[in-house]
């Protein structure tokens, strides 16, 4: 082989190029390889960060409804608008005027927000409702994204807003029912992640998305139309008496269902800024006054400390505890039986019949009422009244407590300690808020004492007593009046407080009714203030309610019915 | 024991080396042109199917149409096979004629393209000469025009360049330095840096193949790394991209955008890839995805599987070159064999950066994946270099190239040194020599016959017989 001759070029020269460029091709394989397998988990999620975005997709809040499954609160469709800052930079002239004019925002004011943002994609508006030729226009326009999203509404307006509260921006219950039940009545979001190409854009790629779990919908004992009526009572005597506010419960005693709880309102619903304004039946605890009365006179009556016709000689109109005197507005010229002390509202008597107690019975009294506790323990911000141990009291507290002066209560409490006189057996029920709420009853009097009461009060609203305009032309109603000067401070003002709660028909009562009339100008006793407006509610709701009247009308000769209701309308 | 386990190991190892020998032994043999044609058109099939995948959406943004990438770069490959296939009649001897007219076109286009009224600059650098319908790069023209003439100024400084000859210097250093520094200089005023140590890389292999001396490859090679980082170092763009590539994680958003989102979509890919057309790093995230970084969008969607078989396919193909190229060097087709060996080489540099800039493994350079990556001078030059390896492949089989070679080194009055003419060259040349000779009938020498590659067995045999 020797002889063979050897190139002009030697071969071990191409033979080391081809080496060197195999060991090239194999080290990048390995490159590729580690990329591919190990580097790979971290360089995907370098990616991910920049290509996925995770969309919530809202869960829809539950509805509230009322006990006849009327509406009270819903959503209702509305669209938050996002925008792609450079791109809708780049647009023209014209339609950048016609995106600031559907936003509702100067032109100016919008190029100056997307010139100061540092974002590259900002949202325009939230919560926007948008009729469908906006819809379609606005999702024409380039860089911008329209996006579905829910916003409340309160079809019943200002009479429930109190009550029901409201929500806020992410639709999250921030006062009243909505943010009671806000477990109950919102969902769990879903999530959706998506693609999206380096100009911001959503590429369609199925990938796995969480479906939203929607909200329940909560169905409240309030009634929508007795809900009505006291709420446009409260607004009559409102500017009747030109009061700060008005306040009223209804309540139905044999269940405990909240009918309505209604009070005026000093700022519009629609225009909710910062705080929410409070709900004063629930939120604020007043003075009751006389209204409280009923409550010592029947825990005598059930401890034998009195009868129901012993006469209490209140002629003097005051009597003195421990150098301290306390007297009557309006003293009697002749000694009252204990029927006449309710009835003629004397705290001279009441007194009298107090001091025969001991604290630890009248405060086990109001603890048996439901005045140390929160009402309905699911509702926010309540006022769990303002009733001091017993172990403090002195003399003479004990004695204004006995006439209602020196504790506080709220209208919701006091309303539903008298459904205790409003019912046969005396108990005092919990207060339901939704028809799922059980039914749990509490021993406060015997139903003796109930009997005697409710006899006692009947004949406080009758026309001898202080309530004569709480009186209804079909029905027979109890109840008593209330008139407290307000303290602020320690010291007692010109303000007060009228107040009256009774139930209706007397003798079979199906509704209690609280109204709270606060700083009435001019007229402020309750028999004045408050009782009408009881009045006004009883004898529309129960003919509502399908209740026989119980008072029969007695004609005149030669009358006939539907004259009879034309001179009475 | 112990020694038990040192036969173990040495038989191991011994396996291994056999194994690689056997499997490093289908490189040796030329293929035949079908086989050859037929990897080129699995190359260029899925440069058009990854082509129209990488600029599907930034072509057809703003209404634009999809296909406008694919469809062109259908056409240049159109251009290109016929310029192929047209090659395959032109001797290569005819190429080397050509050679200085070629430096010469190319050498005005480099200069035509600094002329702002003339060259198209885009992204700060001038690399093309607009002819209204289309571009024309010649930066790719030079690339080629040096693998030709650097095989032509080797096979003629061969014995020069090996040597330790005085004359060394006013032969070989004078001219080579003229040319290199001329390319260089017009290229670096581009700027188009990448294309510069292309022209560079197959001067320094084309001389170490011819027989470049080890000191001097090593020289070389300094003087080009030196070279190589004083650039860098002058220029703030390319220190900005050098510090991207050492810690592309710093500036993700900043210096090394490309990088990042090219190092994401091999980490997307994984080992199969998310399938073809589904690439996210197309949709507006990696620039240049159909160019530069098409290997990118390869491995996203076809994963390693993919990159392994683009990497064997280029080297099947650089492999092929060489093995051409040494095939011709046996049968001392010197000028044949270097110019199959520099297109080699450019192809492997070219793949090798183009790969490891995509993998983060080398400093951010814009160098294009022969074959694959889009762009009409690249695709026709890279063709036409493979219409020359093909027709020397041909030439290899029949001995017209080997006739011509003489021929031309003879007309040039140079001395003939070919050991394995045949007889009837010898003839022709004796005819030159001296006219009025009359042919004589020349013995053949056995020799030669056994060095020849075209023969059969057979017919060696015949010869072998013969002599005896």
């Amino acid at each position: 082989m020797s002889q063979i001759s050897s190139p002009a070029i030697s071969l071990a020269r191409v033979r080391i190029a081809e080496l060197c460029v195999l060991a090239l091709f194999g080290s990048l394989a390995f490159r590729g390889f580690y990329l591919a397998t190990d580097g790979s988990e971290f360089l995907q999620n370098q990616a991910n960060a920049r290509m996925e975005r995770t969309l919530t997709l809202p869960a829809e809040r539950g509805r509230i409804l009322d006990r006849n499954s009327e509406i009270l609160a819903a959503n209702e469709p509305a669209y938050d608008i996002w925008g792609t800052v450079s791109t809708i930079q780049g647009l023209k002239p014209k339609t950048k005027k016609a995106l600031s004019d559907i936003l509702g925002v100067p032109e100016v004011l919008f190029d100056e927000r997307l010139k100061s943002t540092s974002k590259k994609y900002i949202p325009l508006a939230r919560a926007m409702k948008l009729d469908s030729v906006n819809l379609l226009a606005l999702s024409a326009i380039k860089g911008v994204d329209v996006r579905f999203s829910g916003q409340r509404s309160y079809p019943q307006g200002a009479s429930l807003a109190p009550y029901l509260g409201t929500v806020n921006g992410n639709m999250q219950g921030v006062e009243g029912i909505e943010r009671a039940f806000e477990g109950y009545l919102m969902g769990v979001n879903g999530q959706r992640t998506v693609l999206r190409d380096a100009k911001g854009r959503i590429i369609d790629q199925p990938l796995p998305t969480v479906e939203p779990v929607h909200g329940k919908d909560l169905h409240l004992t309030l009634d929508n139309f007795i809900q009505h009526e006291a709420y446009s009572v409260a607004q009559e005597a409102k500017a009747e008496h030109r009061a700060k506010s008005v306040s009223v419960v209804v309540l139905d005693p044999n269940t405990g269902d909240v009918l309505a709880l209604a009070s005026t309102l000093t700022q519009d619903p629609k225009e909710f800024k910062g705080t929410f304004p409070v709900n004063p039946a629930i939120n604020q605890a007043f003075e009751p006054g006389s209204t409280f009365k009923p409550f010592t006179l029947a825990t005598a009556l059930d401890l034998k400390r009195t009868r129901i016709d012993e006469i209490f000689n209140v002629t003097s109109g005051s009597i003195t505890i421990t150098g301290k005197t306390v007297g009557d507005s309006h003293p009697s010229l002749v000694p009252l039986t204990l029927e006449g002390v309710l009835q003629k509202s004397s705290n001279v008597g009441t007194v009298m019949v107090g001091m025969r107690l001991s604290p630890l019975e009248l405060y086990n009294t109001y603890e048996k009422a439901g005045f140390l506790e929160k009402p309905a323990p699911h509702l926010p911000s309540q006022s769990n009244g303002l009733v001091r141990n017993y172990k403090n009291w002195r003399p003479i507290e004990q004695a204004t407590m006995a006439y209602g002066h020196g504790v506080g209560v709220s209208a919701l409490q006091l309303a539903r300690a008298y459904c205790a006189f409003a019912r046969e057996d005396g108990q005092v029920p919990n207060l339901r808020i939704t028809q799922d709420d059980p039914l749990n009853l509490r021993p406060l009097f015997s139903p003796d004492t109930v009997a005697k009461l409710r006899k006692m009060l009947q004949m406080a609203a009758s026309s001898e007593g202080t309530a004569k305009a709480a009186q209804t032309d079909h029905y027979t109603v109890a109840g008593k009046t209330g008139t407290a000067r307000k303290n602020q401070g320690g010291a007692y003002m010109q303000k007060y407080l009228s107040s009256f709660v009774g139930f209706a028909p007397a003798n079979n009562p199906r509704v209690v009714v609280a109204v709270m009339v606060d700083e009435p100008t001019g007229a402020y006793y309750g028999g004045i203030v408050a009782a009408p407006s009881f009045s006004k509610i009883v004898s529309r709701v129960l003919p509502y309610l399908e209740v026989k009247p119980d008072i029969v009308a007695e004609l005149s000769e030669g009358e006939t019915v539907q004259n009879y209701a034309k001179k009475n309308r | 024991m112990l020694r038990k386990t040192a036969k173990a190991i040495d038989i191991f190892v011994y396996n291994i080396f056999v194994q690689f020998t056997r499997v490093y032994g289908i490189f040796d043999r030329p293929w035949q042109t079908k086989n050859l044609l037929f990897l080129l058109l699995c190359l260029s099939g899925s440069s058009i199917v990854f082509i129209y995948s990488a600029s599907l959406s930034t072509s057809s943004e703003n209404g634009g149409w999809g296909a406008a990438y694919m469809v062109k770069q259908l056409i240049y490959f159109f251009i290109g096979f016929v310029l192929l296939s047209a090659l395959q009649k032109v001797p290569l001897e005819r190429v080397r004629q050509l050679n200085l007219f070629f430096m010469v076109v190319t050498l005005l286009c480099l200069i035509a393209v600094l002329i702002p009224g003339i060259g198209r600059t885009v992204n700060g650098a001038s690399r093309w000469i607009g002819f209204g319908l289309f571009n024309v790069q010649p930066s790719e023209m030079a690339k080629l025009s040096m693998a030709i003439f650097m095989a032509d100024f080797c096979t003629r400084k061969r014995e020069t360049i090996r040597s330790t000859n005085p004359l060394y210097m006013r032969s070989v250093l004078i001219p080579l330095v003229v040319v290199l520094s001329s390319y260089g200089a017009l290229l670096l005023l581009e700027p188009d840096f990448g294309s510069t140590s292309v022209v560079f890389i197959i001067t320094l292999g084309l001389m170490a193949v011819a027989g470049l001396r080890k000191r001097l490859i090593m020289v070389m090679a300094l003087v080009a790394a030196t070279g190589a980082s004083v650039l860098i170092v002058t220029s703030p763009y390319r220190v900005q991209r050098f510090l991207g590539f050492m810690d592309p994680w710093a500036d993700p958003y900043g210096k090394s955008y490309q990088l990042t989102h090219s190092l994401m979509a091999y980490g997307r890919g994984e080992l199969f890839g998310t399938g073809l057309g589904t690439s996210l790093e197309a949709q507006f995230y990696l620039p240049e995805a159909h160019t530069d970084f098409i290997s990118s969008i390869i491995a996203e969607e076809t994963g390693f599987l993919g990159i392994i078989l683009l990497l064997m396919g280029l080297l099947f193909l650089v492999m092929q070159c060489f093995a051409i190229g040494r095939a011709a060097i046996k049968q001392d087709k010197l000028f044949a064999g270097l110019l199959c060996m520099g297109i080699g080489i450019w192809f492997a540099f070219q793949t090798v950066v183009n790969l490891g800039v995509a993998m983060g493994s080398l400093p951010t350079k814009g160098i294009t994946l022969p074959l694959i990556s889009y762009g009409g001078s690249g695709i026709i030059s890279n063709l036409v270099a493979l219409g020359m390896v093909l027709r020397a492949n041909w030439e290899n089989t029949h001995q017209t190239g080997s006739t011509a070679n003489v021929l031309m080194d003879l007309r040039r009055g140079k001395k003939v040194t070919y050991s394995d003419w045949d007889a009837e060259l010898e003839n022709k040349i004796k005819i030159l020599k001296d006219p009025q000779q009359k042919t004589k009938k020349t013995v053949e020498e056995p020799q030669n016959y056994l060095n020849r590659t075209d023969l059969v067995a057979a017919d060696k045999r015949k010869f072998i017989k013969k002599a005896k």
